[in-house]
This record gives C-alpha cells, sequence and structure tokens, in this order.
C-alpha cells in the first residue's frame, strides 16, 4: 500500500511568520483524511506541503518510501503529475474547453498517453465515473457549481494518481453539492485513493476515517 | 509534450484571449510593412544607387583653351597635372568616342546565312529598334555584364550587346502624346547583324589662330556626311531602368569597334571634303572637350566649381543628373522607414503588453498547471504557440493583402514611362521579403516570452489556490 508520510514539516514565512511547527502526519491509500481548522490555523499550508506545492523550511515528505522534498522542481513537478491529484475550491476550469477537454488537461503532458483519441476516451469515462456523462460536452460556463467541481475531480483524476489533496472543495457549493462531492470523494478513498481534505465544514466529520485539527501550526492528535 | 497537445491548448486558450484581434492586426500590419514598405524601399534605394554610380553621372566636361582674352585655361600637357591632383578625381580623359550621334537608323538585319531577315518579326521591326534603340555608347558601366550571349571583351571588331528588352512608344506628331508603348525583347537578335546608318554631330574645335586669335580655340557643333556598318549582336544586357536617363537604351560596342566607326565618320567626312574644318580635331590632342569623372555624384559639383575656380572652362554634364528622382528617393526612404520602424515598434510593445497582461491574468490557471504537473517550459511553448497560430494567420492575410498590392503596382508600373518601370517588384523578392515577415512576427513574441519567462517561473502552483 503506497502512502504519504510527511515527518516534522515546520514552514516559516519571511523569517517571521511559523505556519507549521513539527507537523507529521501520514495520508496511506484508502483512507479518507479530513484537517480541520479555523482560518490561519496552518490547514492549507499542510496540504500545500502535502502536495509539493511548496516546500517546508524542514522537515520531509515522503510519497510511496521516496523522499521528495528534496527534490529538483521538475523532478517535484513529475511527481505531482503521476502521483496527486488536486482540487481547489475555486474549480479553474478553463473556460475555453468542454467539461472532459478539462479533464484531459493533465493527460496532455503524460507520455504514457498515446494520442489525443486516448486521452478524449479516459476523459469520458472519468466524467461518467463522477455522473456528468450527459453534460461531457458542455463548456464550464453552462454547468452548475457542483458540476464543475465535480468536473474538477475528474481533472484530479486523469493521471490516475494514488492520492487526491482537495482544499475546502465545498467552500463555493450549497449543501446538497456538498454531499455530492463528499459522497464522490468518499466513493474514491473506497476504490483505493488516499484522500486528504482541508476542511473547516463539519458536515465531511462524518466521511472522514481520520480526522485531525489544526491550530496554530500545530497538528493535534488524531480524532477517531 | 507533443506539438499536437500543445496546439489542442494554444488555439483553446487563444478562443479566450482579449488581445488576440489587436496582436494579430499590428502583425498583420507588419507583414505589409516589411513586405511592401521595405520591398519598394529596396527597389528604390537599389536603383537609385545603381543611378549614381553610373558614370556619366559623375562626370563634368572642361572645354579647350578659349580663344578671348583673359579666356578659360584648357586641359593641356601642363594643366592635366592640376585637374588630376583634385580630391575626389578619378579620372580625366580626352572627351571618350563617340560623340552624341545625331541620327542613328537600323536599316537591316540579317541572319547568320546573310538572309535578310528585316521586319520578319516583331523583335526585328525596323522601326521599332530605331525608335526603341536611341544611342551607342561605349563607355558604359554594362558592356560586360551580358545575361545571355558574349561579353564584348570575348567578342570581335564591330560586334555590340543590346539591351535585353527596349521600350518602343508611338508618339502621336501634333498632340505629342504617346499613343502605344510597347516592350519588345531582343534576345533573337542575338548571332543578328545590324546595319546602321549613323550621322554624327562632333563639337568640333579649331586653332584660334587660324580665325586671327593669338590662342585657345574655336568651338563649333558639325555633322559628319552618314556612314553605314554592320555589327555583329553578341548578346545582351540586362536593361536597368536606371541607365535610361533619356528614356531611351543603348547599342553598346567596345571603345575600339567606337574609334573604328568614329575614325570611319571622319575619313568618310575628310573624303567629301570636310579635310580643314576637320584637321585641328583629327590631329590635335587637346582640340576636345575633355571628360573628368569623380569618385562620387556627390562630389562633381564641388570638382566643377573648383575648377571654374582655377579658370577652367568646365562644367557639369547637362540633363543626365535626375534631381526630382533623387529627390523622390530621399522623401519616400524618409517615409517608408518611418512607418515600417513605427509600425514595427508597436508591434513589439503591443505583444509585450499582450503577453504581459496575459501572464498576470491567467496566473491562477498557470498555477494550476503546475499544482498538475506542468513545467515552466511546457507553459512557456504552450504560450509561444498561441503566437504562432496568429502569425500564420497574420501572414496569410498580411500576404494576400500586400501580394494584391504589389500586383496592382506592378501592373500600372510596368506599363508605365520608362520612370516608372523602375518600381516594379520582382515577386522573388515579394517572397523573400514574405519569409523575412514571417521570421519577424515569429520573433517579436518569442523575444517578448523570453523576457517575460521570470515571471512564468514566478508564478507559484500553490496560486490555484487562491480563489
Amino acid at each position: 500500500m503506497n502512502s504519504i508520510v510527511a515527518k516534522d514539516l515546520v514552514k516559516v514565512y519571511n523569517q517571521k511568520v511559523t505556519a507549521l511547527k513539527e507537523v507529521s502526519i501520514t495520508i496511506n491509500q484508502g483512507e479518507f483524511i479530513v484537517v480541520m481548522g479555523h482560518s490561519g490555523s496552518g490547514k492549507s499550508t499542510l496540504l500545500q506541503m502535502i502536495g509539493l506545492l511548496d516546500l517546508p523550511t524542514s522537515g520531509s515528505i515522503f510519497i510511496n518510501s521516496k523522499d521528495v522534498s528534496k527534490l529538483p522542481k521538475n523532478a517535484i513537478a513529475d511527481v505531482r503529475q503521476k502521483s496527486l491529484g488536486f482540487v481547489f475550491q475555486a474549480f479553474h476550469l478553463n473556460p475555453q474547453l468542454k467539461a472532459y477537454e478539462n479533464v484531459m488537461l493533465p493527460m496532455l503532458i503524460n507520455p504514457e498517453y498515446k494520442n489525443k483519441a486516448e486521452m478524449e476516451k479516459k476523459a469520458k469515462e472519468l466524467i461518467d465515473v463522477v455522473g456528468l456523462s450527459e453534460r461531457a460536452e458542455h463548456y464550464p460556463s453552462q454547468l452548475s457549481g457542483g458540476e464543475q467541481q465535480r468536473v474538477a475531480v475528474a481533472r484530479a483524476l486523469a493521471n490516475d494518481p494514488d492520492f487526491i489533496l482537495a482544499d475546502e472543495p465545498t467552500g463555493n457549493l450549497d449543501s446538497e453539492n456538498e454531499v455530492i462531492i463528499f459522497t464522490l470523494l468518499k466513493e474514491l478513498a473506497q476504490q483505493g485513493k488516499g484522500i486528504m481534505v482541508v476542511s473547516h465544514n463539519e458536515s465531511i466529520l462524518e466521511y472522514a476515517d481520520r480526522v485531525y485539527y489544526m491550530k496554530d501550526g500545530v497538528l493535534g492528535d488524531e480524532k477517531r | 509534450m507533443r506539438i499536437n497537445n500543445n496546439l489542442f491548448l494554444a488555439k483553446a486558450n487563444l478562443k479566450g484571449s482579449k488581445r488576440k484581434d489587436t496582436v494579430m492586426v499590428m502583425m498583420i500590419l507588419s507583414v505589409v510593412a516589411v513586405t511592401l514598405l521595405v520591398g519598394f524601399l529596396s527597389i528604390v534605394n537599389t536603383t537609385c544607387d545603381e543611378y549614381k554610380n553610373m558614370k556619366i553621372c559623375r562626370q563634368g566636361y572642361i572645354m579647350p583653351e578659349t580663344c578671348y582674352p583673359n579666356g578659360a585655361k584648357g586641359v593641356t600637357d601642363k594643366t592635366i597635372g592640376n585637374v588630376l591632383s583634385l580630391e575626389h578625381v578619378v579620372s580625366c580623359e580626352r572627351a571618350a568616342l563617340p560623340t552624341v550621334p545625331e541620327v542613328i537608323t537600323i536599316t537591316k538585319i540579317t541572319d547568320e546565312n546573310n538572309k535578310d531577315v528585316s521586319n520578319t518579326t516583331n523583335e526585328t521591326n525596323l522601326d521599332k529598334l530605331t525608335v526603341g534603340l536611341v544611342d551607342q555608347f561605349y563607355d558604359s558601366d554594362y558592356i560586360n555584364k551580358v545575361i545571355k550571349g558574349t561579353g564584348l571583351d570575348k567578342a570581335p571588331e564591330m560586334s555590340c550587346i543590346l539591351p535585353h528588352i527596349f521600350t518602343y512608344e508611338d508618339i502621336d506628331e501634333d498632340s505629342g502624346k504617346t499613343v502605344a508603348r510597347e516592350k519588345i525583347s531582343t534576345e533573337s537578335l542575338i548571332g543578328k547583324t545590324i546595319t546602321v546608318d549613323l550621322e554624327y554631330l562632333i563639337h568640333q574645335f579649331t586653332k584660334g589662330e587660324k580665325r586671327g586669335y593669338e590662342k585657345g580655340y574655336l568651338g563649333e557643333w558639325t555633322s559628319l556626311p552618314k556612314i553605314t556598318y554592320k555589327l555583329k549582336v553578341v548578346g545582351i544586357y540586362y536593361y536597368s531602368k536606371a541607365t535610361s536617363l533619356d528614356g531611351g537604351s543603348y547599342i553598346l560596342v567596345s571603345k575600339a569597334t567606337a574609334e573604328k566607326i568614329d575614325k570611319m565618320a571622319l575619313d568618310n567626312a575628310v573624303k567629301k571634303g570636310m579635310k580643314d574644318d576637320l584637321d585641328d580635331y583629327i590631329n590635335d590632342e587637346y582640340a576636345r572637350d575633355y571628360v573628368v569623372t569623380a569618385d562620387s555624384i556627390d562630389n562633381i559639383a564641388g570638382i566643377i566649381s573648383e575648377l571654374q575656380g582655377m579658370g577652367f572652362n568646365a562644367g557639369v554634364q547637362v540633363g543626365y543628373v535626375d534631381e526630382s528622382m533623387l529627390a523622390f528617393t530621399g522623401i519616400f526612404g524618409g517615409v517608408g522607414t518611418f512607418l515600417t520602424v513605427a509600425v514595427l515598434f508597436l508591434t513589439v510593445i503591443n505583444i509585450f503588453l499582450s503577453v504581459h497582461n496575459n501572464i498576470a491574468e491567467r496566473k491562477a490557471e498557470i498555477g494550476l498547471m503546475k499544482a498538475v504537473g506542468y513545467k515552466t517550459s511546457q507553459i512557456f511553448y504552450s504560450m509561444y504557440l498561441e503566437n504562432i497560430i496568429l502569425a500564420v494567420k497574420a501572414l496569410l492575410i498580411g500576404g494576400v493583402l500586400s501580394a494584391v498590392t504589389v500586383l496592382i503596382i506592378n501592373l500600372i508600373n510596368s506599363s508605365g514611362d520608362t520612370a516608372q518601370q523602375m518600381y516594379v517588384m520582382p515577386w522573388t523578392s515579394f517572397l523573400i521579403l514574405l519569409a523575412i515577415a514571417f521570421g519577424v512576427i515569429l520573433v517579436i513574441p518569442l523575444v517578448c516570452l523570453l523576457i517575460m519567462v521570470y515571471n512564468i517561473a514566478k508564478i507559484q502552483p500553490q496560486e490555484a489556490m487562491n480563489a
């Protein structure tokens, strides 16, 4: 089973603000982990570290037993491309691409896809997984917020990553769509993906396998 | 990342680009500026340079010593050194033969078998040839620049080369207007022999002492009796519009041939009783105009002025320097260069701003692309490809616009008078300029993106987390 192991992560900004204070966490495949906390607690910073979107001031990050925190920039980009999928609060869909074409975006740089037809086929399969088959040819402007976020989830699955990292994925959605998204993420966890969600929304708790609370850059003990 | 994948993304991003229309318009204008303005500027400047380098535009004359008291000096073995010592003077030689033929008529054309082929084709039409081939020269910059056949340096005496085309104009005697204009090729005349009737008008000088003066010479224009001779056409030279100073084009012969023809004319004149009139002209080395040649058209006026100051009876060759052409070149060059530079400058600014703003506006999108694994170089290529797509479209539109304009200008000018005919753009030149224009509109966005690549690199993947 693959995992992400973060050990003693410290992140200091501008030599003044310590956003993370020796945080350690493990995310295994098949788990749905939630990190909660108020704004400014450091939870988003933790996700940035885990997702290799930024590098820690000190500490290590192992993905599938490989220390990735010391790799050069391009190598880190490759790790993100192969092993990680992201879902952000703002959906960030390209308005000029149809729903399935947005899903194709990460595939364009994946050499495992031989041609566009292969990418299209896979993209439409993923659109089907998130329950939007009938909306595959629609542009983001023609989709609701919840539908757009589902497309973003499909995009996160484009290169079949081991882990999905989500930052406030339901921050812009109503309660009905929240349920849809959380259910979807839970299903992905049950299918073997490692899911880490950062959120302040307590309705996610019923989906989580493990819950952590962050406060002032310190990760509290696991709840549950 | 494969080119197809890049293309797919680039096309999609272009759809939503706010500035693509402005960028494309500037690229189209750049294509037009490079092909039209630069193209015609180049033609004008080349033609003007060709013209300015011609010997005849760099020459002045010095007349022999005059008879009058305190008369002007002439060139003698004592004074020629003074002339040659002037700065920018290249040579000072006795006026080259021939002088100006008053009338030159082509009376017959025969082929290699001596068969008369006069008037059998448009090219052998004697009237047209006589009207179109105005003069006979030997001292020309084009004497060996044949494009077909043999140059005069390798040809025997009494050979000639013709301009590859000449213009025949039919002018209405009453109104003086051109009623017909035709361009006729002379290529078929290579190997044929033309029979020429020539009547010389010479500027003849006689020793003043024969007329009661103490020193100096008296000058007068004298017509010599007609002579007839044959010239074999051995080649054709490229007819440069710049050489057609008076609207005509020249039969070119070697110096030896010209001297032989002139001797024939003088011998014939002596035979017909003009011996006394021509005695000094034939036998006195200094009973002739002398021609002084400058290193540049810009210096000849100054040299003549200096010579006049030294007491010589000197002047420029009147009627050969077309000041209006020089003025037109200057104005057209200035305006054309300004417009071209302005268009290219605005294109650079426009594309630079477009790239800069593009990156700023797409920060979150670029952050997302980096988050999913895109590298800075891949994002750079994708953005550059957007500009390549615009450049290809601009090349097609700008190329068609320019081609149509060149076609219209060429059609108008090639059927115009000799001066207009200078400004016809060859299609090979147009295609080369089009390729250069394409290069320009590819390089400008590349340079702009390279300057801004730091901005792309600076965007962190976590930008995608900022809504």
